[in-house]
């Protein structure tokens, strides 16, 4: 087996401490750094579901009033998607592809750097309407057209929103070209586009997708000042439609954007822990970019309701995403056959993932059927669908990226036992919380609503979803000690704890400046660590 | 595919072609938004593909040559946050787009300091 030099790069002594960390240029503490910062508006966003929940525990208004609860829905969709869910997927890129390659740095860290302070700043600039005369946004994170002019929506927080929005789009595109262009011109010798982790396949279509969808967002949030500030951009029905166009074609791209990259780690817990590589590699990339360029096609599913689109089409491209989907369920189910499994803290969240988005998926497709569609919009059914795909997937497919890789970016453990608390609180707390919501819209409840009327079986309902939000928060701090644990513990991982199939789990944990100091493993597959290992029992 | 990024770019653009011509040619939407916006993800993605193409040769070349980056770069941090200004400036007022525009001008001047001393290094 032969093996090639790693990546050479010739740089300034590092500087240490958290001043350094805010400008580095090193992708991993980049990575960390925009890692980090979108998982503190995690906890801001999850402090807002809080509170509603605890509103809607009970019928009638206890803690919040009408408007505060609309400003609290505006925020906590927003951050999820545009601060939350997007950097954290990209940031994941940012720390992992380079290491997974074979490279030494991420393609144009500077606009990264430059990327990260956008984000914070956005998020910022978003938040900063609560401290408004007449409070934040109250909008939706969608802010249809009229409802958010200025005769509808006079707040500054809501104009300081559309800014901070611009902003974390804007970011998100420069992370997206700077995670793509490293995977196009830094990977390492052998490493051709058939040899990429999987992962970064699912980090390849995720950025394709963000450099297609974002800038319509740009383009319609853009329009949207422009129309608060001097009007005459949308006018009429046909304004409300054009608006929704250029809004849903970037914000149903966006729920893939945020679900690949955690479907890769996924994959790539569930081949190191059933001790074989990724089954049918090749249909799996046919598939990722099938499924991304159907839900670039799908836009139109949002607007069934609204006789403007052509509803035929948008089923058809809608339920037919449910074919490359099963491949990638097809995959993982046939990695696992006959597979030495091993339930550590990664693969039970992956497996959690596997069972929740299906749920997810599933119910996503009667939506896609504008029959079933026509009665469930705009009701709890489709915030309970939405969030069996977003919590289902791409929380439990993050929380298995931070058991995996947490040994590789920090060098310690994390206690299993925590994690096993963490998996179980999580499932028990997400599908209470979640599940109700199903029967609630089914029944009628519309969403975005403060209140309803007592004596119902929706009291019932809506008690068990809030004391589930409990629950979630609990699990949430659980992980939060865990961490806590881990860096005081400082338990040494090694390089490779759990014997991992990429290069990155090729050199120290965690990596060293230049990621790779001494030969890179050869690249003969997309798995050259089990090659390896293959080799090894082979000869033996 | 195998060894060329150009070719995923292409296959991602004729899957999206495709979806545009059936929206078209089969059910007859015309609905400008709905034709233009997946035509234009298709330019955007085979002009990636061709830049891809000639990037990948030229760092074919260079990826492995040593290089020199500076591990900080301030002037990145300056030009993200005076970013955030200028937008900002378009709500709170005038004063705050010039105090970004001006932090703007000095991170590009730093920016442009540290990729001449990068060139020098190599």
């Amino acid at each position: 087996m032969t093996a090639v030099d790693a990546p050479r790069t010739r740089v300034a002594p590092p500087r240490r401490g958290l001043v350094g960390t805010l400008a580095s240029t090193d992708h991993k503490a980049l990575g960390a750094g925009l890692f980090a910062t979108a998982f503190a508006f995690f906890l801001a966003a999850g402090v807002l579901a809080l509170l509603m929940r605890f509103e809607l525990a009970r019928p009638h208004l206890q803690l919040l009033t009408l408007h505060g609860y609309d400003e609290l829905f505006t925020l906590h969709g927003s951050t999820m998607f545009y601060l939350f869910a997007t950097p954290i997927a990209l940031a994941a890129g940012v720390y992992l592809v380079p290491l997974q390659i074979g490279a030494a740095r991420l393609r144009w860290a500077r606009l990264a750097l430059a990327a990260w302070w956008m984000t914070i700043g956005g998020g910022l600039t978003m938040w900063l309407g609560f401290l408004t005369e007449q409070g934040a946004a109250d909008v939706g994170w969608y802010a249809y057209w009229p409802l958010s002019d200025m005769p509808s929506s006079p707040s500054v927080g809501t104009d300081y929103w559309i800014v901070g929005v611009l902003l974390a789009a804007a970011a998100a595109i420069a992370l997206a070209a700077c995670v793509l262009a490293t995977i196009v011109t830094e990977r390492a010798p052998g490493m051709t586009m058939l040899r990429l982790p999987v992962f970064c396949w699912t980090m390849v279509v995720s950025c394709l997708m963000v450099l297609t969808a974002f800038p319509a967002l740009i383009v319609a949030m853009g329009l949207l000042l422009a129309q608060r500030q001097w009007g005459g951009v949308y006018s009429g029905s046909a304004g409300a439609f054009d608006y929704q166009h250029l809004f849903w074609f970037f914000g149903h791209p966006v729920v893939y954007v945020v679900f690949f990259p955690f479907l890769g780690a996924v994959a790539e817990a569930i081949a190191t822990f059933s001790g074989r590589r990724w089954f049918g590699y090749k249909p799996f990339v046919v598939s990722l970019l099938l499924f991304a360029a159907l839900s670039m096609s799908v836009w139109g599913h949002h607007m069934f309701t609204t006789s403007a689109v052509e509803n035929r089409y948008f089923s058809l491209t809608s339920t037919a995403l449910l074919v490359p989907a099963g491949v990638e369920y097809f995959d993982a189910l046939a990695t696992m056959w006959r597979g030495r499994i091993r339930l550590a803290t990664p693969m039970l969240f992956a497996l959690g993932f596997l069972v929740l988005f299906a749920i997810g998926g599933t119910t996503g497709i009667w939506v896609a059927s504008p029959p079933l569609d026509y009665h469930v919009t705009d009701s709890y059914f489709v915030v309970a669908h939405f969030h069996y795909t977003l919590f289902g997937g791409s929380v439990m497919g993050l929380f298995t990226a931070i058991y995996l890789w947490w040994p590789k970016v920090t060098g310690t453990l994390l206690s299993e036992r925590l994690g096993r608390w963490h998996f179980w609180l999580t499932m028990i707390g997400m599908n209470l919380t979640f599940f109700p919501l199903f029967f609630l819209g089914w029944d009628g409840m519309p969403r975005r609503v403060a209140d309803y009327a007592p004596g119902t079986s929706w009291s019932t309902l809506n008690a068990l979803s809030s004391a589930g939000s409990a629950l979630l928060a609990a699990s949430v701090l659980v992980f939060l000690w865990n961490v806590r644990r881990s860096w005081r513990r400082r338990a040494p991982a090694g390089p490779d704890p759990w014997g991992g199939q990429t290069l990155e789990w090729a050199t120290d944990s965690p990596p060293p400046r230049e990621n790779f100091t001494g030969a890179l493993p050869a690249v003969r597959s997309f798995a050259p660590l089990q090659d390896l290992r293959e080799a090894a029992e082979a000869s033996a | 595919m195998s060894g060329r990024p150009g070719v995923a770019f292409l296959v991602w653009a004729a899957l999206l072609g495709l979806l545009a011509a059936v929206l078209w040619a089969v059910f007859a939407e015309l609905d400008r938004l709905s034709v233009l916006m997946p035509a234009f993800a298709v330019a955007l993605t085979a002009a990636l593909a061709l830049g891809g193409w000639r990037a990948a040769r030229r760092a074919a070349a260079r990826a492995f040559a040593p290089q020199a980056d500076p591990d900080t770069s301030w002037p990145a941090v300056l030009a993200g946050i005076s970013l955030v200004l200028v937008l900002l400036g378009l709500e709170v007022g005038t004063f705050l787009i010039f105090i970004g525009g001006g932090l703007f001008v000095a991170a590009a001047g730093g920016l442009a300091r540290e990729w001449r001393a990068e060139r020098r290094a190599r």
